[in-house]
């Protein structure tokens, strides 16, 4: 009896030792040369990130994308247009070439959601109430309670600058006043050329350590950001717009990565949603 | 019951041998398999490689893409360009979203390709030089070289053709999913259309402007990285030393095997790194297929760093691979004649990447000045009657020539000039206009003699 004992004790022992042994051989690839580095890089890169504390949407395309070199000529669109503003009470200002504007009579914005903005896209449709409006799209992630930012759009794609808004202020559900720039037609530079990936451009953020850690990447989006101003006009890049969420302080901000070379751009704005 | 017993006996006896057999079987396994440990030293290294590397890296449908459309109007051909609606960017998209079913060489001869060349129904679109197919995706034959330089786009999405001008080879590629119809559109309506016509070189086929034809000339502001950017991506951060010699070139080496030669004169000289690494062949006579020798290449452009955004594949020939920016459809050429990038190879397992950091970095918009370059045909009868022998000249390109512009600092104009390979060397038109042909002509007889 003890020597049949034994041989089960054999059998259990050396059965484990051969789990433990074939659990090795498969968790070590066999074949260095047949593994796909960049997965095993996108792999590792994204478990880092996971330590870090960092969240990634469910879903991050790894396709790339297309965009333009855009160029403005730097000019004043928007004092000739004070005259037409027979609905609101506007004055220019020069040093920010920008319109603020108070509605002559009360716009009711009620509701919420997509009634508010329904009503929104009404009033400032109106060239009478906002030059140009019908070029402004809402942007959700820029707004705030009270503030709906709107971006200008362009035939090639959304401008995210300070120099092409439309920020309208909601006071006890009536329009208080918005202020405007616009920056006019933008024209491509040079041809349509391919941009990197979305995850690649998040990767690149973290590489160059622009991710800081507990955070979470709320939405990543294509759109033209300023890069530099040279011979009277203004060069517009497409860029990657990553909304970055602190998970303690709940603050969203927004970061640029340079959508051609996956630099980051230095500029960021911060804006406090609340929610 | 005694039959029972002794049967459970015999399995346990039995599986416990197994299980000791097959663990020694497997420990012996993993301790004769050196790549479990050479996995234990190598991981860390290769992924930080891999992350540095593709910070910068893009497709390789990026670099290699075709750089030339040509159409027909009135059965005559024309080039074509259009900046808003880029067509080859358009086809290299619709490319690689189709799936070749099957290649078929065609019955090919010099003259059939010529008609073909010149055929209005087909829309062309070429790379500057010969690539393969098994670049872009495995055709299962790993000895598979068939070479390619330009796709006819037929009034059919079901198969293209795709040719090569130097040897005349033609080949049928049936496609699944392609659609080539927004191209078409595109062609048809492209903003740019330039007269030209096909002529027939040493190599292949030459573009030749039928008339003197106004070019635009654009501007770029431009930047370098430092020399410290280069010596860290290329030779790490640690166990590099550094050695200047007379010459303004500093040398930095990690081992007797990799370094890297920086320029310490900036103001003049062609202001080129070279960067040098030897890799023990497992057979160095062995000859490296097209293949293998553009894919290798690739690896050492992504590893460079440079900036990628307008790198274009330019030129392969027994000196290495070129690489160029393209800018508007058109290479430029830095300081005289100089590409970004050459990826040399020799036998001795050395390669040789010499480059450039220049890197233009913000288009400037266009100011209106233009330039007009003389009809092909003028200019290279003009290099004939100097001396030059036809069929020594391999390709004929508009190009930029690099021109400072004293407004800003870090202005360029990119001037479109003619420019040559001729005799295994590229010049502008201008350059070879001033050298002597008599030592050209006389070398190449001296090499046709060996």
């Amino acid at each position: 009896m003890d020597h049949r004992r034994i041989e089960w004790l054999f059998l259990i022992v050396f059965v484990l030792i051969d789990i433990y042994l074939a659990f090795e051989i498969l968790r070590s690839p066999v074949n260095l040369g047949s593994v796909d580095t960049s997965d095993t890089s996108t792999s590792s890169i994204k478990m880092e990130m996971r330590a870090d504390g960092i969240d990634l949407p469910a879903k991050i395309s790894e396709n790339q994308a297309s965009g333009y070199y855009m160029a403005i000529k730097n000019r004043d669109y928007l004092s000739g247009k004070i005259s037409d503003l027979t609905k609101v009470n506007a004055t220019y200002s020069k040093s920010d070439n920008s319109i603020t504007a108070t509605p002559k009579l009360s716009y009711l914005v009620t509701g919420k959601g997509k009634a508010a903005i329904k009503a929104l896209n009404t009033f400032k449709n109106d060239p009478h109430n906002v030059p140009y409006g019908k070029q402004y799209v809402y942007e959700p992630s820029m707004s705030g309670s009270g503030i709906y930012t709107f971006v200008q759009k362009s035939e090639y794609g959304k401008i995210y600058d300070s120099s092409a808004q439309l920020v309208i202020t909601v006071k006890d559900k009536v329009i208080d006043s918005y202020m405007l720039t616009y920056i006019g037609p933008v024209s491509p530079v040079r041809e349509l050329q391919s941009t990197i990936s979305p995850w690649h451009a998040i990767k690149a953020m973290y590489l160059d350590r622009e991710l800081a850690n507990n955070s979470r990447i709320v939405r990543v989006k294509l759109a033209y950001s300023k890069l530099t101003v040279v011979r009277g006009s203004t060069i517009f890049l497409p860029t990657w717009l990553v909304w970055v969420e602190n998970k303690t302080t709940k603050n969203t901000s927004l970061k640029r990565v340079n959508a051609f070379t996956s630099q980051v751009l230095p500029a960021s704005s911060t804006y406090s949603l609340e929610k | 019951m005694k039959f029972k017993f002794k049967l459970s006996e015999v399995l346990l006896v039995t599986g416990t041998i197994a299980a000791i057999v097959l663990s020694i079987v497997l420990w012996i396994f993993i301790m004769t398999n050196d790549q479990r440990f050479s996995r234990l030293s190598q991981t860390n290294n290769a992924i930080s490689r891999q992350q540095t590397r593709s910070k910068n890296t893009k497709s390789n449908y990026d670099l290699y893409i075709p750089t030339k459309a040509y159409g027909f109007m009135k059965g005559k051909p024309y080039s074509l360009y259009d900046s808003k609606n880029n067509l080859s960017f358009e086809f290299s998209n619709n490319l690689q979203q189709a799936t070749v079913k099957r290649i078929v060489k065609m019955s090919g001869s010099v003259a059939n390709y010529s008609v073909l060349i010149n055929n209005p129904n087909f829309l062309q679109l070429s790379y500057p030089d010969k690539v393969t197919f098994n670049m872009f995706a495995d055709f299962g034959n790993k000895k598979d070289n068939r070479e390619f330089n330009r796709f006819f786009i037929t009034s059919s999405n079901k198969w293209i053709y795709v040719g090569n001008d130097q040897t005349s080879a033609l080949y049928r590629v049936y496609l699944k999913n392609a659609n080539f119809d927004r191209l078409r559109r595109y062609a048809k309506n492209a903003s740019q259309k330039v007269p030209i016509s096909f002529y027939k070189i040493s190599t292949g086929y030459a573009t030749f402007y039928t008339q003197p034809t106004k070019l635009k000339v654009y501007s770029y502001l431009t930047n370098r990285q430092s020399d410290a950017y280069f010596v860290s991506r290329l030779l790490g951060t640690s166990g590099v030393s550094s050695r200047t010699n007379k010459k303004g070139v500093t040398t930095y080496s990690l081992s007797y095997y990799t370094r890297l030669s920086v320029p310490t004169i900036r103001s003049d000289g062609p202001n080129n790194y070279v960067y040098t690494h030897y890799d023990k062949k497992d057979n160095p006579d062995a000859e490296v297929s097209l293949t293998n020798k553009l894919l290798n290449s690739i690896d050492y452009v992504h590893q460079l760093g440079l900036t990628e955004q307008d790198l274009r594949f330019f030129d392969v020939d027994d000196n290495g691979v070129s690489y160029t920016n393209y800018i508007e459809g058109m290479p430029v050429f830095l300081n005289q004649h100089d590409l970004q990038i050459v990826v040399g190879s020799s036998s001795d397992s050395a390669t040789t990447v010499t480059f450039n950091s220049l890197n233009f970095q913000i288009p400037i918009p266009f100011d209106g000045r233009t330039t007009t370059l003389e009809a092909t045909r003028k200019m290279l009868n003009d290099l004939e009657n100097h001396g030059m022998r036809e069929n020594e000249v391999q390709r004929i390109v508009v190009g930029y020539r690099v021109e400072k512009d004293n407004s800003y600092n870090n202005l360029v104009n990119l001037i479109p000039t003619y420019y040559l390979k001729a005799y295994g060397e590229w010049k502008s038109a201008e350059e070879w206009a001033k050298q002597d042909m008599n030592l050209y002509n006389l070398a190449a007889d001296r090499k046709g003699d060996n």
